[in-house]
């Protein structure tokens, strides 16, 4: 068997909805042992969002819940009792990493702040995922995937064109920015674990989700203090490339150079209009910009998105089809890397999740268990690594603290 | 290690960072790999960004303004070869034993014909880590696609599923580049964390339209669950409702509100001085408010109207309502809280001119926030330190090289 990235690194895992779970499961993915903690009774509120199979909710089928907690374990614990805390504090004796999504000032409360873990254990991660990070005015302000996206810039961008009438947009699939932060906690958790290594004692991981996706369109924020340019969605005007119709829907080519342009024309074996030589340069082109949209779609409206980028990637013009989540789940290129992984959830039923987008020769990600049943390890861990005994563990159930 | 730290950072006395130690060869171009690097070198790590005119021609380029693509490499060092020429592939192979990882972003295929693929790379640095990246990853039929940002998040279901319900798809730029240029971050730290145990390096191939698929990747069980594909669905969230931007006081000004639970209405008809929407049968539960939803928002787009949008936060912040500003630039370079965390860290460009550039994803202890002791590097500024510090070769044949156009 392969080995793992992330072998014998365990990770306590005190978040919900996205952000700080999709941190959690790409650690568990490379090998971490993640015991995700949740509330007893009500679980993470992902497990109420949907897709649900044949649109029945169910707190074990959340397509979102199952997406972002595979390969983890669960347990339910009750953090605001003092008991609850006590376990608490076991497990995080044990632990290498505490991933925590609290505001700050509650955090604090509940003793999940990096002085109180530490002086548990001082070679612990403490990685902490919240809206606004860990300092400043607004540390302790609330903000969802919604808020946090246009706390970052990212939503006044969006969608390019004349749409100044209408609101920003969030980014598609409602959890854009939370992914990112995931990603990104990632990133600095695993920084964290090698400086450990060497300094042999832990760290404050800091993100902020606003942060990350100023970080992310920081290219685009920064022309303001570097040039005086405010950037609004009106500057992003679709020009070639752009998003085009064809006969099933749209698809996307981008024409930066002119090399590019030159495989177009081949690619449409040399049409006349195009074959103008007003649009032989990129400033030509822009000029004449929906003429030449216009006498492109002529073409592709007769073709399929498929049939389009095929076309255009042959002759060397970047193209891409406008893939729907019914598209992609088909698309050849994603099965033939083996991206969708197929796995089986005893409430839930047998699906294909994303797997991780990177491939590593020696440590490739790996995919063991389904994503956990609300409280499925608390035997598990309580009993067998904590030295509970079953009626203990009984006793913590009446009292829903388990 | 402390020297590569100080040269690093430039700050003695701060907390040591991660990567401080780490040698890696750049070979990307653009803007995913680039800040990937640009990534690698916030924690730490010593970057050689290895050149040609590539640079110099992309940053004249029509659309790329030289200080965006620029604020890429602070931090880096900069040397030029001229990868074309066989004895410049052979300096490039003088310089990986020295390094612990090398990342580029050719095509598939590109890097094997010149000679330093994996198999040539182990054989120089037998655990050296080399990350791959492109648009469609190393395998597969679409392995040859050409790509840039907008095309990555087409294929992969993100441009389909952002934008209104009655409106075309959504093409994003930019940000789509450094959010692939991320996802080759994550493998490289991992493999870093492997060699540092185990002592062994790895070849990782990366695909850019996996990398957005995954960040959209709950969306991909709906057509398995529910026989439905989804589509675009503006600011509309499957349970929240209030949950949209509304329009302030002034031009194109708005304000992201979300309202989650019966705890938050209830505050946010409070603290909007309209209690009576609380008791409104048409917004008594999540249901009703889910079902009466273009009502709901046109009342709330009515009060958001006669206030600013800093003015709307505070007010709903201060209930335990979600509500923050759809930021623009400007705003966000004014900001106390952007301030107060200083996140926009101020560099020099090469003829000495102020500039800022965006901070990292993460503060970790030690994390920089100010970069203007050390300019971006010039296209060659760290020539002598990489052919003559770091490969010992003699003055005169760095001379002959450059004369010769190999070091370019």
């Amino acid at each position: 068997m392969p080995e793992k990235a992330l072998e014998g690194v365990r990770v306590l895992e005190l978040c919900e909805m996205v952000a700080g779970p999709y941190c959690g499961r790409l650690l568990a993915d490379m090998g971490a042992d993640v015991v995700k903690i949740e509330r007893p009774g009500v679980g993470d509120p992902a497990r109420r969002y949907g897709p649900f199979p044949g649109d029945v909710p169910h707190a074990e089928k959340s397509g979102l819940f199952l997406y972002v907690n595979l390969n983890k374990r669960g347990v339910t614990l009750d953090v605001e009792t003092p008991t609850g805390r006590r376990l608490l504090t076991e497990l995080v004796r044990r632990a290498d990493v505490v991933l925590e999504d609290r505001p700050p000032r509650e955090a604090q409360r509940l003793g999940l702040d990096h002085p109180t873990l530490s002086a548990v254990n001082k070679q612990v991660i403490v990685s902490s995922v919240t809206p606004f990070g860990q300092t400043g005015p607004y540390a302790d302000f609330k903000a969802h995937a919604l808020n946090t996206f246009h706390a970052g810039g990212e939503g006044y961008f969006l969608p390019g064109g004349d749409w100044l009438d209408r609101p920003p947009l969030h980014g598609g699939g409602g959890f854009l920015g939370d992914y990112d932060s995931g990603l990104a906690a990632g990133v600095a958790t695993i920084a964290a674990l090698y400086d450990r290594a060497i300094s042999g004692h832990g760290q404050h991981v800091d993100i902020s989700r606003q942060e990350v996706l100023m970080s992310l369109n920081g290219l685009d924020l920064t022309k303001w203090q570097n040039s005086g340019k405010v950037e609004t969605r009106a500057d992003r005007v679709p020009r070639l490339g752009s998003t085009l119709r064809c006969k099933d829907g749209y698809v996307e080519i981008n024409v930066n150079f002119n090399h590019h342009w030159a495989a177009l024309v081949r690619a449409l074996d040399s049409p006349a209009w195009a074959t103008d030589e007003r649009y032989a340069y990129y400033k030509g082109r822009l000029e004449n910009d929906r003429e030449v949209r216009a006498s492109f779609e002529a073409w592709s409206m007769a073709r399929t998105k498929r049939e389009v980028m095929e076309t255009l990637q042959v002759n060397g013009c970047p193209a891409g089809a406008v893939n729907d989540p019914a598209d992609v789940l088909a698309s050849p290129q994603l099965q033939a890397r083996g991206y969708f992984v197929e796995m089986g959830h005893p409430d839930a039923g047998r699906y294909k999740y994303p797997s991780a987008p990177w491939k590593l020769s020696a440590t490739p990600a790996s995919y063991e268990r389904a994503a956990p049943r609300l409280g499925e390890h608390n035997t598990d861990v309580f009993c067998r690594e904590l030295g509970l005994t079953p009626a203990e563990l009984t006793d913590l159930r009446r009292a829903d603290i388990v | 290690m402390s020297d590569a730290y100080q040269q690093t950072t430039g700050q003695t006395g701060a907390a040591r960072l991660p990567l401080a130690g780490v040698r890696v060869l750049d070979l990307t171009q653009m803007g995913a790999g680039p800040y990937c690097t640009q990534l690698l070198a916030f924690l730490g790590a010593d970057v050689i960004k290895l050149e040609t005119a590539e640079r110099a021609r992309l940053l004249k380029g029509r659309s790329a303004q030289p200080w965006a693509l620029d604020q890429l490499n602070i931090y880096k060092r900069s040397a030029t070869l001229d990868l074309r020429n066989p004895e410049a592939i052979r300096l490039a192979k003088s310089i990986v034993p020295l390094c612990d990882v090398v990342v580029e972003n050719y095509r598939p295929g590109v890097l094997d014909r010149m000679g330093l693929g994996y198999g040539a790379l182990r054989r120089l640095r037998p655990d050296i880590i080399l990350a791959s990246a492109s648009a469609c990853g190393a395998q597969g039929p679409y392995r040859h696609f050409g790509g840039f940002a907008p095309i990555f998040s087409a294929l992969a279901g993100l441009s389909h599923l952002t934008g209104y319900e009655d409106g075309p798809p959504t093409e994003m730029r930019m940000s789509i580049d450094l959010r692939v240029g991320t996802a080759c971050t994550f493998p490289i730290m991992a493999a870093l964390r492997h060699r540092q145990r185990t002592g062994e390096g790895q070849f990782i191939d990366i695909s850019f339209v996996d990398a957005i698929a995954s960040l959209v990747g709950h969306v991909m069980l709906e057509p398995q669950m529910t026989g439905r594909s989804p589509s675009r669905s503006g600011n509309k969230d499957a349970v929240m409702a209030p949950h949209n931007c509304y329009p302030c006081q002034g031009t194109d000004r708005w304000v992201s509100i979300a309202v989650g639970g019966e705890q938050e209405w209830c505050a946010f008809c409070g603290a909007t001085g309209h209690p009576e929407w609380a008791t409104d049968p048409r917004f008594a539960d999540a249901y009703a408010r889910k079902h009466n939803e273009p009502l709901l928002d046109a009342l709330v787009a009515r009060w958001t109207r006669e206030r600013t949008a800093p003015e709307v936060m505070t007010t709903l912040q201060r209930a335990g309502v979600a509500a923050v500003p759809s930021f623009d630039s400007r705003d966000l370079s004014d900001d106390t809280h952007v301030r107060e965390r200083g996140f926009f860290i101020p560099y020099r460009t090469q003829e000495g001119a102020a500039r800022v550039a965006a901070g990292p994803q993460w503060r970790l202890p030690g994390t920089p926030t100010d970069a203007r002791e050390r300019a971006i590097p010039g296209m060659g500024q760290h020539n002598a330190y990489v052919f003559r510090e770091m490969l010992g070769i003699s003055e005169d044949d760095v001379e002959r090289l450059t004369n010769d156009k190999i070091i370019s």
